[in-house]
């Protein structure tokens, strides 16, 4: 996610210090986005950044920061003005995860994981060096990064993975004898979701030969939508195929805090598990219900003509 | 038709609702599996003495002799409070099977302890873990000089920790499946306790060589076990009704407080859509419950297997289906721990792999369907 916006955006001296470290996974990144108060309607984000010198004092709270525990840089929108419309006063900032003032809590989510976190900033104090592009051009950074994760949520390869789980569960069905009507509804289902995720692969690669700005590329909304369709579906046919076996979920397994194997073993222990995990898809990177909304804005001009 | 509660239904709503206030009032995040069974075993003797226990029983032997109609309210109002005792396994499931029993003992004896809370029997079936069809029974019953014995596994036994007794099936030699009750605590039964996708318990049981006695003489023990398990199924979309009103009430709630882009997300329409979607799930969810609870009074079996069915592969679509509508209205706040959601969503989930999912029900429904042509 922020090595293609320091690439497209960054000055020389920020691609230098931060580029090298990504791809040797020497460094880690956490996105601070939404907040408390602004998921969908990002704009409204209220982190606020005020100029000191040659510093910004940063002060507010971020929220659903996927692996904060784990990062030691944090790319975050803040606000470093309130003149206009909400987009023009949003500036993207760079920061260490050690700066003080910055606390890390931990939510556990509803598989009994602990992914994300809330990010307290409290007069944590930022050089102004670290800012992407300039101050209040930070949504124009957003919108480039949050077009690039909605390739990235596209999730082929989660999807992919979730499919291999779902061939080999339903072989260990068929050798455990389990009922041909059960297995034959299941596969229909499988079946499917194979079809789908075909279409979604082809769909994904006309996205990625397409040049920039090219009117016939299928639109990033579209694959994160198809994405999150896939992996829904493939959760809940997971969370099926686990059948009776699913009502005995060891949360703690799940989590990794337990060396104890889960009573049924660890792989019908993960089909409650990536059920419940996935959960998440129709909200993560905006919502379903938001990526619609950007079709439709995206696309209807482009058929309105007749 | 009259769908309007009596006074004396009423009532009883309301004793469950102050039952359950009282519960949630004094929960504690529980430490270990002794201390849960503790917790449980205390409720259920609560329940007891407001006569919930022997609720199905007949007044003759000890009970209330009501029906399934208060059964259903009741299992609503725990559902949408999420408090979960054992109601179903103890004083539904148990009793409807112990009153068709042929033995008179086991009658009296059983029903009696049920109805007081003192006799908690947990139905022990199940021995596939990947396949709802449970045909396969491998557990067998072997006559040792008079006495009968036990021997098998059974996996995934609901409210099976914190029982006292066991109904068992299993083979008998010669004669074919039967049911069979056994007391816990006895040598050669070995009890491990496991944590459910709720955060409640469930057992799975290893019986080698256990003293057990048959509760049929003929050979229509499945068919008596099948009639009291389709009781439960019924009861247990009657919880997932108070589940799914919960989910309305709460997500209504918030797509009111709750404002975005400068105003409550409840003015999108695609929300409201989204919304009304889960208004229409539910109160299908409740019609094929009704419908179901009606045909368990039908003699004729298989009318009554197809309409269980048919209750339980739409309530268990619906159910989840209300669920997921209702993490998506929420976002993110939807799917962390804390928030009440995710555990009633946990719990949709233990409903649907309770007695049979919506793939098993609806091949039961259309096997049912078959068997009349």
């Amino acid at each position: 996610m922020i090595g293609p916006v320091l690439q497209h955006f960054g000055t020389a001296e920020q691609k230098q210090r931060y580029l090298p470290g990504i791809p040797t996974l020497r460094d880690w990144w956490c996105q601070g986005y939404s907040e408390p108060s602004s998921g969908s309607d990002l704009a409204s984000l209220r982190t606020k950044a005020v100029r000191k010198g040659d510093r910004y004092i940063v002060n507010g709270q971020k929220i659903w920061t996927t692996w904060a525990h784990w990062a030691n840089y944090m790319f975050c929108l803040v606000r470093t003005s309130d003149h206009g419309r909400p987009q023009e006063g949003i500036t993207f900032l760079l920061m260490e995860m050690d700066l003080p003032g910055i606390t890390v809590r931990p939510i556990r989510s509803l598989d009994g994981a602990h992914d994300v976190n809330e990010v307290f900033l409290e007069d944590v104090e930022v050089p102004c060096e670290n800012i992407v592009l300039g101050e209040n051009q930070g949504w124009t950074v957003a919108k480039f990064l949050l077009n690039a994760e909605r390739t990235e949520i596209a999730g082929l390869g989660q999807s992919k993975r979730l499919l291999q789980f779902a061939v080999r569960m339903l072989d260990r069905m068929t050798e455990q004898g389990v009922s041909p009507d059960r297995l034959r509804a299941l596969r229909v289902r499988l079946d499917r979701i194979r079809i789908d995720l075909k279409a979604h692969e082809w769909t994904l690669m006309r996205v990625i030969a397409a040049q920039p700005g090219d009117p016939r590329a299928p639109s990033a909304s579209i694959l994160k939508l198809c994405g999150t369709d896939l992996l829904e579906r493939l959760s809940a046919l997971l969370m099926d195929m686990g059948g009776p076996a699913g009502l005995a979920y060891d949360p703690l397994a799940r989590g990794g805090e337990s060396d104890a194997a889960p009573p049924y073993g660890h792989v019908l222990n993960g089909t409650a598990a990536t059920y419940l995990e996935f959960r998440k898809s129709g909200l993560v990177g905006g919502t379903t219900e938001i990526q619609k909304n950007l079709i439709y804005r995206e696309t209807v001009h482009l058929w309105g003509a007749g | 038709m009259n769908f309007d509660l009596t006074e004396d239904q009423r009532a009883l709503v309301d004793t469950v609702e102050k039952f359950a206030a009282s519960v949630i009032a004094r929960r504690t995040d529980p430490s270990s599996t002794e201390a849960m069974a503790t917790g449980t075993i205390d409720r259920w003797q609560e329940m007891a003495e407001l006569g919930l226990a022997g609720l199905m029983i007949a007044e003759d032997d000890g009970g209330l002799g009501l029906t399934m109609a208060e059964t259903l309210l009741i299992c609503e109002a725990l559902g949408q409070s999420l408090v979960q005792p054992p109601f179903i396994s103890y004083a539904v499931i148990a009793p409807k099977l112990i009153e068709t029993s042929s033995s008179t003992d086991v009658r009296t004896a059983c029903l009696q302890g049920i109805a007081g809370g003192s006799i908690r029997i947990a139905m022990a079936r199940d021995e596939s873990i990947l396949d709802f069809d449970q045909s396969q029974l491998n557990s067998r019953v072997e006559d040792d000089g008079g006495t009968l014995r036990l021997s098998g596994t059974k996996e995934l036994v609901i409210d099976g920790v914190t029982a006292t007794h066991f109904i068992v099936t299993a083979q008998l030699a010669e004669t074919g499946p039967n049911a069979f009750l056994v007391a816990a605590g006895q040598p050669g039964l070995s009890i491990t306790p496991l944590r459910g996708l709720g955060g409640g318990l469930i057992a799975r049981l290893s019986f080698d060589a256990v003293e057990a006695v048959a509760l049929f003489e003929g050979n229509d023990a499945p068919v008596k076990v099948g009639r009291a398990i389709d009781h439960g199924i019924v009861a247990f979309c009657g919880e997932a009704l108070g589940l799914m009103n919960r989910m309305l009430a709460l997500t209504a709630g918030y797509l009111k407080t709750r404002h975005q882009f400068g105003k409550a997300i409840g003015s999108f329409q695609a929300l409201q859509h989204r919304f009304a979607d889960m208004v229409v799930a539910a109160e299908q969810s409740r019609s094929a419950t009704y419908m179901a609870a009606a045909a368990l009074a039908e003699e004729d079996a298989p009318t009554r297997r197809q309409d269980v069915s048919a209750a339980k592969s739409l309530v268990c679509r619906h159910g989840r289906a209300v669920l997921e509508a209702a993490i998506q209205l929420h976002g993110a706040i939807g799917i962390t721990d804390e928030y009440e959601l995710s555990r009633y969503l946990r719990r949709m989930l233990e409903i649907e792999k309770t007695w049979g999912d919506a793939i098993y029900h609806e091949d039961r429904f259309s096997a049912e369907l078959m068997s009349r042509t």
